[in-house]
């Protein structure tokens, strides 16, 4: 069944227990992602290293099991990569869910999201975490 | 408990002209307004003007419209009845509320989007200038100045959406051969009876009053965010609405960023409620605590 596909175990298992779950003290740049047609929220702390690395990333927020695992996915792949791998990784996560392209086997297990095809009004769901990190990794 | 359109737009004017924009409080889950202290502030306030809800979309409160009315009109104040939610499911007669306007959509009454209409006793009417200029609105007009038509006429700037009242109207026979009262009875009996159901369900936190109530019922159940409650219930042949619902205030309030929410319509049935009710059940199951 399409809604199965859409809430998978995975996705399950991290909305109800977000992996990377909390605040990042500053330095840590942080983030907001907001969804006004459903008051979802999302903020994310990014912590840098010199050379541009994703040392640590957390999260919170309130939000929807599709937002709350697709965040909570993301920290986990995006940690220990450039802020310009990570970016790269956005790119191809949301060309997964927007175009038809085969996914690349860097996505890893972000391609749990791939039932949000078939629900297209929970793109927003899915990306709202990306779009937090993308402004925290594009700020001057 | 005011939809973001009975609002925005207070919030809008208030900017422009510096009125204060002022509020009644809704104290809790229910939805419960103190309404014995709308006399004391209509009087000691310089309120020109007082617009509510008939029925709160979010809440399923149905507010003392006449009585509200009465109590204004003595304290010299103009009422605005946002009956959006209303007209369409209870009979309305604004000789009756003794109301100076009142505002409905007509999307929300089987009719056509786009349209909507605006009430208005006929000597605040004439009192009032147009907001929009063009052709059918004017009577007489020179290189000068122009001259409007009176009554509503000059609020109807340009060629009328024609079809749009045609649509209207022919959705308001409609519901007036189903008839309105009884649309109104068949909306009330699910409401509480979907109250009732659900008030069953352990973790349910169920908004609005627990005795007559409008034809919805809204709530939150268990941890389960509305949006994926409703697309569980979507997949199950149960319409929900999950969100908002155009009331951010109200939600920030009651410490709530969204609720799910089923309302009810004539062609509604008990059965419904009962599917309902297990569909609630099984989703628990799903997403676990």
């Amino acid at each position: 069944m399409e809604f199965d596909e859409l809430y998978q175990t995975i996705i399950l298992d991290h909305s109800k227990r977000p992996r990377n779950f909390g605040e990042l003290p500053p330095p840590a740049i942080k983030a907001e992602g907001y969804n006004p047609s459903c008051g979802d929220e999302i903020t994310v702390f990014v912590r840098r290293t010199v050379d541009d690395v994703i040392e640590d990333i957390h999260f919170t927020g309130q939000a929807c099991a599709i937002c709350m695992a697709s965040t909570s996915l993301m920290t986990g792949q995006v940690k220990g990569k450039t802020s310009v791998a990570a970016l790269e990784l956005q790119r191809f996560f949301i060309d997964f869910l927007t175009k038809e392209v085969i996914p690349p086997a860097t996505l890893g297990n972000l391609r749990a999201l791939g039932g949000v095809k078939k629900f297209p009004q929970r793109l927003k769901c899915a990306t709202l975490g990306w779009h937090a990190l993308e402004f925290a990794l594009t700020q001057k | 408990m005011e939809h973001h359109a009975n609002l925005i737009p207070w919030q809008m004017l208030a900017q422009r002209t510096g009125a204060f924009l002022e509020y009644l409080a809704v104290t809790g889950d229910e939805g419960e307004i103190d309404w014995s202290q709308l006399e004391t502030r209509l009087r000691t306030r310089p309120v020109k003007i007082l617009a509510f809800t008939h029925i709160s979309n979010s809440l399923g409160c149905i507010n003392p419209v006449a009585e509200i009315c009465r109590v204004a009109r003595a304290a010299g104040v103009t009422t605005l009845v946002d009956a959006a939610q209303s007209t369409g499911h209870a009979p309305i007669n604004v000789q009756e509320l003794e109301c100076d306007f009142l505002v409905f959509s007509r999307h929300k009454c089987c009719g056509p989007t786009g349209i909507g209409v605006l009430y208005g006793v006929p000597s605040l009417l004439e009192e009032m200038s147009p907001y929009q200029f063009g052709g059918e609105m004017i009577s007489r007009v020179t290189y000068e100045f122009a001259e409007w038509k009176s009554g509503p006429h000059r609020f109807e700037a340009g060629t009328p959406h024609i079809a749009g009242v045609i649509g209207l109207a022919t959705a308001l026979d409609y519901l007036e051969r189903i008839g309105r009262t009884a649309i109104q009875e068949n909306d009330h009996y699910l409401g509480r009876l979907a109250y009732d159901r659900l008030s069953g369900l352990p973790g349910i936190r169920l908004l609005g009053p627990r005795g007559e109530r409008a034809g919805l019922v809204s709530f939150q159940l268990n941890t389960i965010h509305a949006h994926d409650l409703v697309a569980y219930a979507d997949q199950r042949g149960i319409a929900l609405r999950g969100g908002h619902h155009c009331n951010q205030p109200l939600m920030r309030k009651l410490g709530l960023q969204a609720t799910a929410r089923a309302s009810f319509y004539f062609y509604n049935t008990e059965d419904e409620i009962d599917r309902l009710t297990e569909v609630l059940q099984s989703a628990v199951q799903y997403f676990g605590t």
